[in-house]
């Protein structure tokens, strides 16, 4: 008796390039190995040689041009201008007027027209894989691609592969854009790969159809066979070959809740988060605990305006080491990829955290807290920055820098971050240089300052809970004094609108992230102050971005002209009600 | 002929499909358009040029070109430069 070696309940962890999930039987997509000879040709062939390359130029040519033309008729799925521009760039490379010279050169000399397309096209990929930049070396991939759909054509290797009739999920050792936009019209339902990067036109292709993918599943196809049950994880990256009974129906039970949840929120998923006149917003999340990116990703955040890092370590006995903290970013930066995160580093006060903290102040609001204590204690301030910096390879990521209260601690915390990323260029780190850098504006010192700091800023963060609590010097857990902690006090509102004035003057990027970006009555006057990015908890979302897209531009600027105006909090209240 | 520096803006850098958008524009015009990074020159006009620039995020550039059309190249490539090949 044969004993079965199939794989079960065997678990896989890839890199999420596209969001969703999907659980079906795994078609395994098999290329050929291009084989390049490197044999001289005669005198007598070279016309017929040269043919040869030009049928295949044309060829890829009129296919392509089908694919396009296919493409744009069926709008319905995929964005049509994000997929016309890549597999126009396919064609541009390989109508190069300077390329097809070489290759008619080569020929001229005797060598095959392959040989001088793998040729020219290795020396082009050997530019970009010398790059110090990991987009640009994970971009050499395209070269490959190119090269493998030019030289399929000349050997006339038709790419064979059929398909299975009923839904399937494709796995293969990589992709070409091509092949996805094949891919995405038939019944596949999820892709995989064992290389490729989350900048590769693929995996832009693959979220532009929504189709989920897991890319760099390293050795997936020995230990995948053809018509294994696989459940593929889009959100996390996990993928499971032959699960058990359990783990299905706990997919099968996601699966449903995903299609309860977007068939709840109907089309606002989909709809762009604009108002009605069309001023497109940036509708962020925050995130508290590392889970919290899956309900930010399903509620459709356009990436995350506040990483709380202090609360992804809470309940931890002490802080954790770079590595560990490296992991948590990355995660959080590669699954919001291609959209920014915005990592605010720790921000511990005595009374949330009491490793190294002086015991029983006083005030611990007003104590030694976010960025005070990381400057005393510069070595946890630098293994953060270097996690955060470590994270920040594909050039999402910008770090934030909370409780700024004079021009010395942003100057610090500028020089050690700059000397974090020497000591990870020297190490032979990829990292983002120009990482972008900014500051919260949550006590008032830094509202009347910010003119001035906008010059040393990439962007402001508001974060209204503080500057509420400190601006109306009145603790909110503090019964006796609730009533007084009211951010649509016009004395905050005024803040939010120099905030906002001072940004602009010095081009940066301002947005809110307090509570008050969440509460629905306080959307209409942050748009008129000119807010136009909102970071709110994963869960308020779509209800803000519904609110959002009720708004009227215009509306909203005579409501702030207005609040601007008033006296009390309960005059800015009745004007809103 | 006019000469004006140029910053690449798109976090992804000169890759495939910004070149094949610098080759497009680049075509449309009569003048000779060079890119020039670190004193080597390459004819815009090809994709194999731009690509061989392996421009990233943040690199500075210079965008020569010289022709009778020159002033119209000039506001419509460093404008593509400029607006990050909308894909920042």
């Amino acid at each position: 008796m044969a004993l079965s070696q199939k794989a079960f309940n065997i678990k896989l962890n890839g890199i999420p390039s596209s969001n969703g999930i999907a659980i079906g039987k795994v078609y395994i997509l098999k290329k050929a190995d291009l084989i390049i000879s490197s044999r001289k040709i005669k005198q007598e062939e070279i016309e017929k040689e040269t043919e040869k390359y030009y049928n295949a130029i044309n060829k890829l040519t009129s296919d392509t041009n089908r694919l396009i033309s296919a493409q744009q008729k069926s709008t319905q799925k995929g964005d049509g201008e994000a997929i016309k521009s890549i597999l126009e760039s396919e064609l541009i490379l390989v109508q190069d007027e300077y390329f097809k010279n070489f290759v008619c050169d080569s020929i001229k000399k005797c060598q095959t027209a392959e040989f001088a397309i793998v040729k020219y096209l290795d020396l082009q990929k050997h530019f970009f894989l010398k790059s110090k930049d990991e987009i640009l070396r994970e971009r050499a991939i395209d070269f490959d691609h190119i090269k493998t759909h030019l030289i399929s054509i000349i050997q006339k290797q038709r790419i064979a592969y059929k398909l299975p009739k009923e839904e399937c999920i494709v796995l293969s050792k990589s992709l070409t854009p091509n092949e996805v936009v094949q891919l995405s019209k038939n019944q596949v339902i999820a892709l995989m790969t064992e290389i490729g990067g989350l900048t590769s036109h693929s995996s832009i292709l693959a979220r532009s159809f929504d189709i989920p993918q897991v890319i760099g599943l390293k050795n997936a196809l020995q230990q995948i066979a053809n018509d294994d049950l696989l459940i593929v994880d889009g959100f996390s990256g996990e993928v499971y070959i032959n699960p058990d009974k359990k783990i299905l129906a706990k997919y099968r039970k996601i699966i449903l809740e995903v299609k309860e949840h977007k068939k709840k929120l109907g089309e606002l998923l989909t709809l762009p988060c604009e108002t009605k006149d069309g001023t497109k917003i940036k509708l962020k999340a925050n995130i508290d605990i590392l889970e919290d990116i899956n309900r930010a990703e399903i509620n459709g955040a356009a990436g995350v305006g506040l990483v709380r890092s202090e609360n992804i370590m809470m309940n931890k006995p002490s802080i954790p080491r770079e590595e560990e903290q490296t992991g948590w970013y990355k995660e959080i930066a590669d699954r919001a990829y291609p959209e920014d995160v915005t990592i605010r580093v720790f921000d511990f006060g005595s009374d949330k955290y009491s490793v190294g903290l002086p015991k029983n102040e006083t005030n611990p609001a007003l104590g030694m807290r976010g960025i005070r204590f990381l400057l005393k204690r510069k070595r946890i301030f630098k293994s953060q920055v270097k996690a955060i910096l470590r994270a920040s390879r594909h050039k999402n990521v910008r770090i934030m820098l909370p409780m700024i209260a004079n021009f010395e601690e942003l100057a610090k915390s500028k020089m050690l971050i700059d000397e974090c990323k020497a000591e990870l260029v020297a190490a032979g780190v990829s990292i983002d240089k120009n990482i972008k850098v900014g500051i919260m504006i949550e006590t008032p010192a830094s509202v009347i300052m910010a003119e001035e700091f906008a010059r040393f800023c990439d962007f402001f963060s508001i974060g209204t809970n503080d500057l509420t609590q400190y601006s109306l010097a009145a603790d909110r857990t503090n019964e006796f004094v609730v009533d007084i902690y009211d951010p649509f006090n016009p004395a905050i509102l005024k803040m939010i609108d120099m905030t906002v004035r001072a940004a602009k003057k010095h081009n940066i990027e301002v947005g809110v992230c307090g509570e008050l970006a969440g509460h629905s009555s306080a959307i209409g006057i942050l748009l008129g102050l000119g807010i136009t990015e909102f970071s709110v908890s994963p869960g308020a979302i779509l209800e803000i971005k519904r609110i959002i897209r009720e708004k009227n531009t215009k509306k909203c600027k005579t409501l702030a002209t207005k609040v601007l105006k008033c006296k009390s909090s309960n005059e800015v209240h009745s004007l809103v009600k | 002929m006019i000469t004006k520096e140029i910053t690449i803006k798109n976090r992804s850098g000169l890759h495939t499909r910004p070149a094949a958008a610098v080759v497009k524009a680049a075509s449309k015009f009569k003048a000779d358009v060079k890119l020039i990074r670190d004193g080597f020159a390459i004819n815009a006009k090809s994709i194999i040029g731009v690509m061989t620039l392996a421009a990233e995020q943040g690199s500075t550039l210079s965008l020569q070109i010289d022709g009778a059309d020159e002033e119209l190249a000039m506001a419509e490539i460093f404008n593509l430069f400029d607006s990050g090949f909308g894909e920042i």
